[in-house]
């Protein structure tokens, strides 16, 4: 187990590497010029070239990658382009929104998605279950900037139950954690509700039945941990998603996440806070995978890593 | 005693529920207009979301009145010029203190203004406009690069850091030596770049608030969400009602809208989309705030292409657009249509200048003439700005019934911007919004004194070095009549060779609360807290 889980941390080496010269070619690719962008319309030649000296992109592309790589393997992301501040700053600052809204999004949606999947399962091809999958498809339907514009007009403006925007208070968080849930719920459903109805057909099921054991027993003990493998699996990259997914709703509620601030960093062709917070995406994405792989054993003993 | 306590529980509970009450009263929420600031730096201030903080919390030497926007007295309580117009003696305030406590100083000014010529603190235009014709300046900044030598690097030459022209006579007293007269220097200084800050405060990266006189503080900057202020108890003038602000980050104009019917902000855009909706609402229409801004929505023209650097193209065109009919759908009124440089508000601004009322039968001779009798399809690029696509869009149908195909090409505001800069285009929107109350600072529209002007043709046009002599006429020129004609006359040789297609001159509208008195926001759409009465 040890020895996997360090091949796995080795692995994340080249992936990052990769991610990180794939980044910072294609944010240079693009067209755009930071200096440009900053100095508008307004400066002249020499505030613009002194802006492009003050921003390090006069410089070969060579220099510049071996200035920026040197200084992010010693931990330093360097300064936005746009605010100056150290982009490791505005990642500490904005992870933690990012990373808690994404955590109540998947907790509404394993809460709910879950739970309807088996009542779907359970009670298949009944009212419930067409309930639950028309619920599935609006889910999966429904744009999220959308789904965001009607929560905020009708619980914020309406019925003036919550803030339409902003954070700092526990109520910022549902409007926005719902918005984000929704997608994700749905497909937690679907999944949960075809792995469940796989797991009953089952011949373990129908012996625990014909033991006379409770439904809720053959359910919660039977059939819930032999569908839970395809359910973790989405579970796993659905979170990572999410987090990244996130990205619309933070934009919609104007949720200070890292989602908005890479979303305004393109638009400004910020490359030091993009490559920083591209790199901070990929850490996360490459870390939740990893703890699904982890998960695995536990959830199925017949999965052994060496 | 078990009732005396609980009484005492009682009146205490009350008194703190009071207290909170109150200092909410005294609290106002808005949001900021386009994202975020850049920075809390006055100096490198150059969006409107970074002059909405500089503004409330920093000084200059002088400041705009906020009806009239003409100069007035601030840190400096009076001032001589010298007869030539080159030398400018500045008295400061007695009494002024900083928010920190210290006393402001000569020393002070002196500092801030050398302070500008240093590249790390990423200087920004407004800087440039305080102290382009100031004596040193340029010796001071560093080399600037020649133009069209490929990647634009500067040379490396150390800048002195200090302007020679800027020089301290007295502890209460500054001399600024011009190297030639300029009527607006006096208005320049109330841009943030002639802001007065603390000697030794205003760090490098401009995330830390310098220590300037203004009647606010920067609490908290708290990233993509908001920027917290507080009164400043140092203030030097009457200490103002709104004790706390904070200014939100709420980029989406409509988000804010719904924000301020929902009651959480107290001032938001009022976007053209939503102004229907807010004018058919009783409650929201008496809320309504709309302020004319002094600027210029027009077309740049690439003058070097072969289609647009044909005057006859450029004049068809002018006169093919129904201004009005795009002031009144897309713009909801706000606006005014434009036939030259300057909007209503200036005193070169003159009504009975139209050179391009709408002649469609001229468009067509126009064209044939220019071997196009079938008409001709031209490209205007634009950024992802909301309300100027729908501007552009609706001229390409106005246009459309004169024979002109405009195809309105829209990308991201950086791409747009680079392609600007090297003008890789037939032409552009140019959204300019004056940044001092002067026509100078519209005739800038015109000159080759940046990138995107020299590479669009405007300095090798024939008439370019008639406009720059004007120009340089008239900024020495006392104000009057005669500086006015001038300005009035670059206006007219530059609609003659149409250099600019003007199209409209704005108005910004914003939701004030009603709870907001006095003047939330002043002529120059700048919202002022200390401004604001608290009904």
């Amino acid at each position: 187990m040890l020895r996997y889980l360090i091949a796995r941390l080795v692995q994340f080496i080249p992936t990052l590497l990769g991610i990180y010269v794939l980044t910072f070619v294609m944010i240079r690719v693009l067209p755009g010029d930071p200096a440009q962008f900053l100095e508008g319309d307004r400066g002249d030649e020499q505030s613009l070239a002194a802006t492009r000296a003050r921003l390090g992109i006069d410089e070969p592309l060579t220099t510049q990658f071996w200035i920026f790589f040197s200084d992010a393997v010693r931990g330093d992301l360097g300064r936005s382009f746009i605010t100056r501040r150290p982009v490791a700053d505005m990642i500490a600052q904005t992870f933690p929104n990012t990373a808690v809204l994404g955590i109540c999004a998947m907790l509404i949606a394993v809460g709910i998605g879950i739970p309807l999947g088996i009542v779907a399962a359970i009670a298949h091809n009944s009212i419930w279950d067409n309930l639950s999958r028309l619920i599935a498809l609006i889910g999966v339907s429904i744009p999220v900037f959308w789904l965001g514009l009607q929560l905020q007009i009708i619980f914020g403006l309406s019925l003036r139950l919550l803030p339409v925007s902003g954070s700092g208070q526990p109520a910022h968080l549902v409007l926005p954690s719902v918005a984000a849930s929704f997608g994700m719920l749905a497909v937690l459903m679907r999944i949960t509700r075809s792995s469940a109805l796989e797991a009953l057909t089952q011949d373990y099921i129908r012996t625990a039945r014909s033991k006379g054991l409770t439904q809720r027993r053959v359910i919660g003990r039977h059939m819930l941990s032999n569908a839970l493998l395809p359910i973790v699996t989405v579970w796993g990259t659905g979170l990572a998603s999410l987090l990244s997914g996130t990205l619309l709703v933070e934009v919609i509620f104007s949720y200070p996440g890292m989602g908005r601030l890479l979303v305004d960093s393109i638009a400004s062709r910020d490359y030091p806070s993009v490559q920083g917070l591209v790199i901070t995406f990929a850490l996360i994405y490459a870390g939740l995978n990893l703890l699904v792989d982890l998960l695995y054993p536990l959830v199925d003993p017949r999965i052994r890593y060496t | 005693m078990r009732r005396l306590a609980f009484s005492v529980l009682i009146i205490g509970l009350l008194t703190v529920f009071a207290v909170s009450v109150a200092a909410q009263d005294a609290s106002v929420t808005v949001a900021f207009a386009e994202s975020q600031p850049t920075t809390l730096d006055p100096a490198a201030a150059r969006t409107n979301d970074d002059f909405l903080v500089s503004r409330n919390v920093c000084e200059g030497l002088l400041a705009y009145d906020p009806v009239t926007l003409t100069p007035v007295p601030a840190l400096a309580e009076s001032w001589t010029v010298s007869e030539d117009g080159l030398v400018y003696t500045f008295t400061l305030r007695d009494g002024v203190t900083f928010s920190d406590g210290s006393a402001l100083d000569a020393a002070d000014v002196k500092y801030s203004f050398d302070r500008l010529s240093d590249p790390d603190i990423g200087t920004s235009y407004t800087a440039g406009l305080v102290l382009r014709d100031v004596v040193g300046w340029a010796e001071a900044r560093p080399a600037a690069p020649r133009v069209g030598e490929g990647t634009p690097t500067p040379e490396p030459i150390p800048p002195a850091r200090a302007i020679s022209g800027v020089e301290v006579v007295a502890d209460n007293q500054v001399r600024i030596t011009l190297s030639r007269p300029i009527t607006s220097f006096l208005t320049r200084l109330t841009l943030p770049g002639g802001f007065i800050i603390a000697e030794g405060s205003g760090g490098a990266d401009g995330t830390v608030p310098p220590v300037c006189t203004g009647p606010y503080v920067v609490e908290e900057w708290s990233q993509n969400n908001y920027v917290r202020l507080s009164a400043n108890p140092n203030y030097w003038g009457e200490a103002p009602e709104v004790q706390e602000v904070t200014i939100r980050v709420i980029p989406e104009a409509s988000s804010q809208v719904i924000e301020f019917e929902a009651g959480s902000l107290d001032i938001s855009l009022a976007p053209e989309a939503d102004l229907p909706r807010i004018r058919s609402d009783a409650t929201l229409s008496a809320q309504l705030v709309t302020i004319p801004t002094l600027s210029n929505y027009n077309l740049r023209i690439n003058l070097n292409d072969p289609k647009m650097g044909d005057v006859r193209i450029r004049r068809a065109l002018a006169l093919a657009i129904n201004r009005q009919l795009i002031i009144d759908t897309v713009l909801q009124g706000n606006g005014v249509p434009a036939d030259g440089l300057y909007p209503p508000g200036l005193t070169t601004f003159d009504p009975d200048f139209a050179p391009f009322e709408r002649d469609l039968d001229e468009v067509r001779r126009l064209l044939t003439e220019a071997g196009y009798p079938n008409g001709i399809e031209l490209t205007v690029r634009t950024d992802q700005n909301e309300t100027e696509n729908r501007v552009l869009n609706a001229m390409a149908a106005t246009v459309a019934e004169a024979g002109i195909t405009l195809i309105v090409n829209s990308t991201e505001a950086s791409v747009y911007t680079q392609d600007r800069t090297a003008c890789t285009m037939e032409m552009g929107g140019i959204r300019w919004t004056m940044d001092y109350p002067d026509p100078e600072n519209m005739v800038v529209l015109l000159l080759p004194n940046a990138a995107t002007r020299i590479n669009c043709g405007y300095g090798t046009v024939d008439v370019a070095p008639q406009i720059e002599a004007l120009y340089n006429q008239g900024i020495s020129l006392p104000l009057g009549a005669e500086r006015d004609a001038v300005f009035r006359e670059i206006e007219r040789i530059a609609m003659d060779a149409v250099l600019i297609i003007p199209v409209y001159h704005g108005a910004a509208s914003r939701l004030v609360s009603s709870r907001l008195g006095g003047m939330p926001i002043d002529n120059n759409g700048t919202i002022r807290f200390a401004l604001m009465d608290l009904q």
